[in-house]
Parts: structure tokens; sequence; C-alpha cells
């Protein structure tokens, strides 16, 4: 049975994990650029000048109760809060297993978990430090209708779901991965998630514009708390009710995914054998 | 070697490739229907996000319901396409930094076509079948007159998309190898991906035009859709083919001169 450190000792080591994690994101200049910073901007520009052409042909003032400069709001928020958003690339764990390199992380003294919550710091700072520089950028550049949040409350509510819905996606991704045990190859699922959450978290369109009984389905989703609502909060449209209410879904989502995530590593483990597929 | 015998060998690489391809899916049959349920998903969320809109509006940038189906409709087709034979090319970035290229090098047939089209994959076949009855369902609903002419012009555009689609898979690769490592065709992707699934005419003028003939991946969708759709005259769609038939052999030239800076190991 491998020793186990205590976990101070595993806490005192998270920052070297951070370290490394960062050194690894940054090795390539160019690709750090293009897969850190610019990620996910080319949809909400595009989706900019759709909305664009629905006004213009429309002739509306109001769409589902958005006018075009509050969609337009709606597409600043998304962009800096996908940035934050971990994707099917966050995490290499199903490629390890299919190639028999988890062995690797058994014999270490400290848990696998720490490896895992070392990389989601690293890859939360990064985000953030981008999401941040793309929307100071922008009120720099366009002060006058760039958005601002809301009220200081609604920014730390924001702020607290996205913190939560980013842990969620974090495990669901890891618990995709850990699918690989059983199935060997879990591209697809990892990208069936990926297409599934991006529709219910209002990253594709906002959830406002959808029918009612689609977006009563969303609102006990987490993508929905962690996207949709945060950006709604900022734009002051929803109110700290909302918020209680996403606090709820999204602290139970977490401690779901939590233990779900605990027993399919457990139980991966004892099919593994150290081989690869 | 002639025109004609290349051709043939060039055949018989892609049913070798096509064999291979079955045998190795045959490993993986939950990867297989995954794969196929992963499409649906995708083909369902485009469909949803513009059926969502359409609630609200009848027409965007002049692309109304019906017409605008025929649109997602090829992209869904050119996206199969890039599944059967294609799929390669998404690790392409991967395979020049790691420098995994050199087998590509032996030159049986051309370099481009042997990489790109080695994974055969046959869960793109049942896409491509998806795929071409919701473009059925759509060119139906559309409305569009059926004439021998008109089916003739759906085979030439469904042709087309696959043509344009092995273009700027192609022109990203370009991308990748003169910026090794930088991901840079990745982000192009992406930037695909939100570009090709809606009308280029949402575009300003200027920026239509380069999307559609110099990039070109609102072409992807758009001409095709536009050809069947009729909204080409005969001599603006012969135009409009024949300049991305042109523009694909010069990428692909330009594919085999970028080739030349690969070297084993680049990353």
């Amino acid at each position: 049975m491998k020793p186990s450190a205590p976990a101070s000792e595993e806490l005192a080591l998270l920052p070297h994990v951070v370290a490394y994690e960062w050194r690894k994101a940054t090795a390539f200049r160019a690709g750090f650029l293009f897969n850190e910073l610019m990620r996910g901007l080319p949809r909400p520009v595009v989706m900019g000048f759709v909305y664009l052409a629905m006004f213009k042909s429309s002739g509306a003032a109001q769409l589902g109760g958005y006018t075009l400069a509050a969609l337009i709001q709606y597409l600043v928020w998304t962009a800096a809060i996908q940035k934050c958003v971990p994707d099917w690339r966050s995490l290499d764990l199903s490629e390890q297993i299919f190639d028999g390199y988890v062995t690797k992380y058994l014999v270490m003294p400290v848990s696998y978990f720490t490896l895992l919550w070392g990389r989601f710091i690293q890859f939360a700072l990064v985000q953030l430090a981008a999401a941040l520089l793309f929307w100071g950028a922008g009120a720099l550049v366009a002060p006058s209708w760039w958005p601002h949040p809301a009220s200081t409350v609604a920014f730390l509510e924001a702020c607290t779901l996205l913190a939560l819905g980013t842990c969620c996606y974090w495990l669901t991704f890891f618990i995709l991965n850990c699918l690989a045990f059983w199935l060997d190859v879990v591209w697809s699922l990892l990208n069936m998630f990926q297409f599934v959450s991006a529709f219910v978290s209002g990253l594709l369109v906002p959830v406002a514009l959808m029918p009612d009984r689609l977006r009563g389905v969303f609102e006990l989703l987490f993508p929905y708390w962690t996207v949709n609502a945060t950006v709604e909060i900022l734009l002051g449209r929803l109110d700290s009710a909302d918020f209680v209410r996403g606090l709820g879904v999204l602290l139970v989502s977490l401690a779901a995914l939590d233990g779900l995530a605990m027993l399919a590593w457990r139980r991966g483990l004892r099919r593994y054998a150290g081989v690869g597929a | 070697m002639r025109g004609a015998d290349s051709l043939v060998q060039h055949l018989r690489i892609a049913w070798q490739y096509a064999r291979i391809g079955v045998i190795r899916k045959s490993q993986f049959k939950v990867e297989f229907w995954s794969q196929v349920l992963m499409d649906c998903c995708w083909y369902g969320a485009h469909v949803a996000v513009f059926e969502v809109l359409y609630s609200h509006v009848t027409d965007i940038a002049g692309w109304n319901r019906e017409q605008f189906r025929v649109l997602l409709a090829f992209l869904f087709v050119s996206d199969a396409f890039m599944m059967i034979w294609l799929g390669r090319m998404w690790r392409f970035w991967r395979d020049v930094k790691d420098g995994r290229l050199d087998p590509f090098r032996v030159r049986p047939a051309s370099t481009l076509f042997l990489y790109g089209f080695q994974e055969f994959s046959v869960e793109g076949c049942v896409n491509m079948a998806i795929a071409l009855a919701y473009l059925t369902y759509a060119v139906a609903r559309a409305s569009v007159h059926v004439t021998v002419a008109r089916v003739a012009m759906t085979l030439v555009a469904i042709l087309l998309s696959w043509w344009v689609r092995t273009l700027i898979l192609t022109l990203y690769a370009i991308v990748d190898l003169w910026m090794v490592g930088s991901d840079a065709g990745r982000f192009l992707q992406e930037m695909l991906h939100a570009t090709a699934d809606r009308p280029a005419d949402v575009f300003g003028a200027r920026l239509r035009t380069f999307l559609l003939y110099v990039i070109p991946v609102g072409a992807l969708t758009q001409v095709p859709a536009a050809l069947v759709l009729g909204r080409y005259g005969w001599g603006g769609g012969l135009l409009a083919v024949g300049w991305l038939v042109a523009l694909g052999l010069a990428v692909f030239a330009a594919w085999n001169a970028s080739f030349r800076r690969y070297e084993s190991a680049m990353g």
C-alpha cells in the first residue's frame, strides 16, 4: 500500500504543482497567446453581427427582453466568462489512462487529487488574468458602451457563482476522463458534454431567448448558473434571490460531482492494469 | 505517373485506408456510437440555436428559416465529410510539433493525401447519412422547384462543400507548418466553426467577400446553399465554383511548398 502524505504536506505541494503547470502552459508562447488569450473570442464577435442583422431585419426594439445593446453586453460578458470555464482540453487524464501512464501517480506519496486541484488553480489563475485583460482592454478602448457590473454586490455574487461553476465543470471533465478506465476512448463523450453544456449554459444564445419550459429545465443544471445566470447578474437582470437559488444548485451539484469523481477514480483504478489499451 | 494512373493509385490507397478504418473501429464499439451521438448533439445544438433565433425574427440578413436550414445542412454535410476522411487533420498541429510526419514523405502518393485521408471513420458515414437526410428535408422545405438540373446542382453543391472543407483544413495546416507549436491552426478552427454556421451576408460587403472567396469559411455553407436555392445566376455560380476550385488547387500547391519546411523534430 502506498504511503500517503498528511493533508498539510499535500497542501504545501500545491504551489509547486501550480508553478510546474504554469511553466508547461507557457512553454510555447504563441500557443499560449492563441490557447489562453484569444480562446472563445470569435464566436461572440460573429454572434454580434448576427444580432445586428436580426434587429435590422425585424425592426424590433427588443428580442426576448433584450435590446441590441444589452445583447452585445451579454456577448462581452460571456466571452470573458467562457475564458474561465474549463473545456475538454483542460485535462489529459483519459489519454494517460489509454497509454497506461497513470502508474506514476499511484506511486507518488501524495494523492492524485493534489495534482488535479493544482492544475485547476493554475488554470483558474491564468484564465482569470486573461478574462480581466480582455475586459480591461475593452473598458479602456470603448468605455462608453463596454459593460460594467451592475453593482459591487452583483460582482461578488457573479464571482461566487463562477468559482463554484468552474469547479463543477472541472469535476465533470475529470469524471468523463475517468470513464476511459472502462471505455478506453472518451474523446467524443467530452465533446458531447461540451456541445450540450454550451447550449444549456447560454454560451451559444441567451437562455432568456429560449422557450419558458426549456429555461425551467436549464435552471436546474450547473452550466446555466455558471454562465447565463452569472452574466445576467452582472447585467442586473437577476437579483440576490436568484443568486441564492443558483448557489443552492451549484453547491448540490458540486457535492454530487465530488462524490462521483472519487468513486470513478477509485473504481477505475481497480480496473487499471498499467499497460494501456 | 500519368493522371489516370495517379488517380487509380490514390483510390487504391483510399480503399486501404477505409478497410483499416473499419478494422480499427471494430475495436472501440462504444466510441463508435458515442461519436455518432456526439455529432447528433452537435447538429442538435446548431439547429436549436437558430430555431430559437428564428422564433423571434422571420429573416436574418436576407435568409429566412427554410433557407437557413439548407445552409446549416451544408455545414453538416461538409462536417460529416471531414469526420469520414479528414479526422487526422485535427491533430496536424500536434503531429508537426512531434515530428510524426516522416512516413508520409515516402511519397507513393501525394503527402497531403496520404496524411490527411489516413483515418477513415465508419461513424462519419452514419453521420453523413443523417446530414444528407437533413439536407433533403431542408431543400424540400425551402420549396425549391425540383428539376433534374436542381438535383444536379445539389450534387455539385455537396461536392463543393467537401472541396471547400478540404481547402480550409489545408489552409490552416499551412499556418501550423509556419508557426510550429503555436496552436494557430486550432484557433482558426474555432474561427471556422464560429463563422461557417451562419450566412456571410450578416457581415459588411468587404468582410463578406473576404470570408466567401479568400479564407473562405463562408463558402463552406453559403455558396453551396446559394447554388441550390438559386440565389446565384448561372454565370455567377460558375464563377464562384471556378474560383473556389482554383483557390483550392493553389492552396494545395502552397501546402506542398510549405511542407518543405518540415523537419523530423520541430517542436
